[in-house]
């Protein structure tokens, strides 16, 4: 159980910075989720971790120790690669026990190893297959049985779910989280799916182009998203973004758009106080507009708007309508299976202003980021 | 029933038709060099009368040259078949990795390939004459970047040894870049995430060579040896310009037809040829396939 | 510290690669020296074969150049490699067509027994095809050498061209098809063009082999009229003539094959790599 601490690393691949600057800060024993889009670099982080890619610059701490040029066979790092890399000329067992006899474990170390393992993963039976002869999922786990074995300090997890279809992944992800638990190791686990991300890791970093843009608990990283850009990544469907302006109105502080005025809670209302007059935008998820065709009961926070719908379309349980305001002002938000606008009409309805994001348009950051984090 | 086979004939002639020519081709040809190297073999023309005969087989047994030839033979593939693997597994890890010039080095070192192997005997007559030539300018240290080696030049052709040796050395040289290319392609189908792989779990250099790579590329190594063995039974280029009196069983065919005048005899020789390509081809294959399993299941 | 070993590793590739380009470069160099080499840079009298020529000259490719003997020797091989290529493109073609598109029963046995003619060795099977051209009347004739290079040069054409053909998804022909071309025209427009690369490899093979070839060129045309430009240099050096005629012909037969080889490297390595990854 030892924690991950990187500073400042930034790495090259040619003149292309993949990892610029930096720094995350992970304890041991937690469960992680790198989270990005593709080609941000957390392959990249992994296998700096891992060690089979050199760090340029900065620094890398496991367990305390200093870890930047410890070579990689010398690490006590297990990793699983998006492409599981399972030896295909060896079944499924030398897979597994190729660490131990790489160590020269005794045989009995790799008996006890392999009987702790084997059902854990629910791969008996498929002890003398070779890789090719078994299904995606199981080659999953065999990979992952494969790093267990060692007993790492860090398991670093690269795409492991990716190949997967949508069934064997939600059975994967649970799987994974209990053995999470069982084990108890540190985990950084890699994925641009956020669901994974979302249900499984206790923290998660969300990373755009070699950089982590917020670093915390999915809770928080979706309340009170750090930037413009994990506020659109996380999420789905994706955060309506308008612009705006910070305003005072009526005792109370807002933000005035081309939909209306939204009353900011009272702790940010204060903040906001010394920001009046500046454009912001805001940033409004689809889930907290409430369609209310019948001006039901508001809250003092609640904000009437009427807009037109002009698409509506079925996502399963929901539907995502896209609608616009007399100003043209597009807005997105959900309605459940029972309710049904046909498009074109004139809909109404309520957006909770204490669930409303604001950003700074120029660097799309939190205007209120100082508080969280 | 006997209708729908019927059709099924004819459909399935109308799309193979055009196959038929290559195959009549080949096909025939297949048999005509049977049928005449086992008739040959085993007929002797007597007034032009021919009858069956193992006269030529006998012949052939009490031959010594044919003895020397066979033996020379073996040695030939002995030597050359592994010394072909190591410039070839040289090469190809070499070029397996990156480095500047990479494209460059890689269609110089094709070069040979291209080269006509008349071309390459040329080229190694030259320069092993005797007693001029570079080669014993170079060993008796006429050249200021060069020890001497010896005192006085060698009848390089002269002698047997080296006569077959230079020949050899031709060979290798000519053949490089085949061995290397079906090397080179075997490493680069092995996902190098593997090595990763076998790094993160605590292996060196040494350990990922012998359970990874070599592993893998096993079958590229069975194939460079398959082939390369076969290619050292049918020489006949190198030692035909370079060892004229030092024969293989190839030399020793054409100097039985052309020399000699005895067809049949050379068919013969030439029947032996095809038979220990078989054999060795077969036993090699049994060894290769037992070497994998050791490497494998090991 | 890991850093000296990677350096050290380094410094080992590169010497080895250094050595690699020796190997190669250092007999190409030679054959070249000696076929710009004056008499008096082979004819030493004792003092050391220079590594220059004491005067480079081209006198010797001006005099190949003028012998009347050696324009019609290239011709020759030039006409015998280009009818190799279009016999053998001709006949293996359709045929690599036909096993490389349909699965049908006992193919692999089938492209075994057409490629076999190839497990003997040249210098056995030239034997038995020249004791039948000889009772043909073949020997000594053009159309003779052209076969016999032909059936060197086929089995090759059909093996790479199985596996162009294989390598096609079999999508784009039923696309065509569905779109109304006849097989025959799928086969022309979709099926050819993207086989190209894998027909051009064999055509270069086709082309090198014949070009290239000394066997059946020696039983077949041996000293009679019509010579190669391979039976040229080995009747030259039969007669021992000066090295630097050698060298000389020697560099004009390899130019237009290394050109070749080097141009178009990355057909000829598909070629070579496909028939022994299988
Ligand atoms: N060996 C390399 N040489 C050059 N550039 C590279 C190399 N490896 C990665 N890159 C570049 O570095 C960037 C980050 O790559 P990385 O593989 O870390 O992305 P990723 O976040 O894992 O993406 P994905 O989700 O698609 O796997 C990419 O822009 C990629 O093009
Ligand atoms: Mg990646």
């Amino acid at each position: 159980m030892a924690d991950v601490i990187l500073k400042n690393i930034t790495k090259h691949h040619g003149d292309c910075r993949v990892i610029d600057n930096l720094s995350l800060d992970i304890r041991g024993g937690e469960f992680v989720t790198l989270l990005g889009p593709s080609g941000c670099g957390k392959t990249t982080l992994l296998r700096m971790v891992a060690g089979l890619t050199s760090v340029e610059q900065g620094e890398l701490w496991i367990g305390g120790a200093l870890y930047n040029d410890i070579p990689a066979q010398r690490r006590r790092i297990a990793m699983v690669f998006q492409s599981y890399a399972l030896f295909p000329h060896m079944s499924v067992k030398d897979n597994v026990l190729f660490g131990l006899r790489i160590r020269k474990a005794p045989p009995h170390e790799m008996f006890d190893k392999l009987s702790w393992v084997m059902p854990l993963l629910g791969l008996e039976g498929l002890e003398s297959r070779l890789p090719k002869e078994i299904s995606g999922g199981q080659r999953q786990r065999a990979a992952l049985a494969r790093a267990l074995v060692l007993d790492p300090e860090v398991l670093l997890l690269d795409e492991p779910l990716s190949n997967l279809d949508a069934a064997l992944r939600e059975m994967a992800m649970e799987e994974l989280k209990r053995i999470h638990q069982q084990v108890g190791k540190t985990i950084l686990y890699v994925t641009h799916n956020q669901a994974e991300a979302m249900s499984m890791s206790q923290r998660i970093a969300v990373m755009k182009a070699g950089r982590i843009e917020h670093f915390d608990t999915p809770r928080v990283v979706y309340d009170h998203p750090h930037t413009v850009f994990t506020a659109q990544f996380i999420g789905s469907p994706v955060i309506n973004m308008l612009e705006g302006e910070i305003e005072r109105g009526d005792g109370v502080i807002g933000a005035k758009t081309g939909l209306g005025f939204f009353v900011l809670d009272r702790d940010r209302g204060a903040q906001a106080g010394a920001m009046i007059g500046r454009r912001v935008r805001v940033g409004i998820r689809p889930q907290n507009v409430l369609f209310a065709p019948h001006s039901a009961a508001r809250r003092a926070s609640d904000t009437r708007i009427e807009v037109t719908a002009e698409l509506v379309e079925t996502l399963g349980d929901r539907s995502l309508v896209i609608a616009r305001a007399d100003d043209g002002t597009m807005i997105r938000f959900m309605i459940t299976r029972d309710e049904s606008i046909p498009a074109g009409t004139r809909v109404a309805a309520l957006v909770d202003g204490r669930r409303i994001h604001l950003f700074e348009p120029a660097t799309g950051i939190n205007v209120f980021a100082g508080d969280k984090q | 029933m006997p209708r729908s086979i019927v059709q099924g004939v004819i459909s399935h002639t109308m799309k193979i038709w055009p196959l038929f020519p290559a195959a009549i081709y080949l096909l025939g040809f297949l048999i005509i060099v049977t049928v005449y190297l086992l008739g040959m073999s085993f007929t002797v023309v007597d007034g032009g009368a021919v009858s069956a005969s193992l006269a030529p087989a006998a012949r052939l047994l009490a031959l010594p040259e044919f003895r020397q030839a066979l033996v020379n033979t073996v040695m030939f593939v002995v030597v050359g078949t592994p010394l072909e693997l190591v410039v070839g597994l040289w090469l190809a890890l070499m070029m397996y990795q990156s480095f500047r010039f990479r494209g460059m080095m890689r269609s110089m070192l094709i070069i040979p390939l291209a080269i006509p192997a008349l071309v390459t005997a040329t080229l190694l007559f030259i320069l092993f004459d005797y007693p001029g030539g570079h080669i014993n300018h170079l060993l008796m240290g006429r050249y200021w970047f060069f020890p001497a080696v010896v005192d006085a030049p060698v009848n390089w052709r002269g002698s047997m040894a080296f006569s077959l040796g230079i020949s050899l050395l031709g060979k290798v040289w000519r053949d490089m870049p085949i061995s290397m290319l079906i090397l080179l392609a075997g490493l680069n189908a092995i996902d190098p995430e593997l090595f990763d792989a076998a790094k993160t779990m605590g292996a060196g250099l040494r350990k990922r060579l012998r359970h990874v790579i070599l592993p893998l590329i096993l079958p590229s190594v069975s194939a460079v040896v398959l082939l390369r063995s076969i290619e050292m039974w049918k020489e006949f280029i190198f030692p035909f310009v370079l060892a004229g009196q030092h024969d293989l069983l190839g030399t020793l065919i054409e100097s039985l037809y052309n020399n000699w005048g005895n067809s049949h005899e050379a068919a013969a020789v030439a029947l032996v040829l095809v038979v220990c390509i078989i054999v060795s081809a077969l036993v090699l294959f049994r060894v290769l396939e037992g070497l994998r399993r050791l490497l494998v299941y090991a | 510290m890991s850093n000296h070993r990677i350096r050290y590793r380094r410094l080992t590739l590169y010497c080895g690669i250094a050595a690699a380009f020796v190997l190669v470069a250092a007999p190409l160099y030679l054959l070249v020296k000696y076929s710009i080499s004056d008499p008096d840079s082979i004819n030493t009298g004792g003092a050391p074969i220079p590594l220059w020529p004491y005067s480079p000259t081209l006198r010797t490719f001006a005099y190949l150049f003028s012998d009347s003997e050696f324009y019609g020797v290239v011709l020759n091989s030039l006409c015998i490699a280009l009818a190799t290529v279009m016999l053998s493109l001709s006949l293996g073609v359709p045929a690599s067509y036909v096993l490389g598109r349909y699965r049908l029963p006992g193919r692999k046995i089938f492209t075994l027994g057409l490629i076999s003619i190839r497990l003997f060795p040249d210098i056995s099977s030239v034997i038995p095809v020249t004791e039948f051209f000889i009772r043909l009347g073949a020997q000594n004739t053009y159309w003779g050498i052209i076969l016999a290079h032909t059936l060197l040069a086929l089995p090759y054409v059909i093996f790479i061209g199985i596996s162009a053909f294989e390598s096609i998804p079999n999508d784009l022909e039923e696309q065509a098809t569905v779109m109304g071309a006849s097989r025959a025209q799928a086969f022309v427009r979709i099926l050819l063009p993207l086989a190209g690369p894998g027909l051009v490899a064999a055509a270069i093979y086709a082309f090198l082999l014949s070009w290239d070839e000394f066997i059946f060129a020696y039983f077949l045309l041996g000293l009679g009229r019509i010579s190669t430009l391979t039976l040229y240099l080995n009747q030259k050096m039969s007669f021992a003539p000066p090295q630097n005629i050698l060298a000389t012909i020697s560099v004009c037969l390899s130019i237009p094959v290394v050109l070749f080889a080097v141009l178009l490297q990355k057909y000829m390595t598909a070629g070579i790599t496909s028939g022994s990854v299988k």
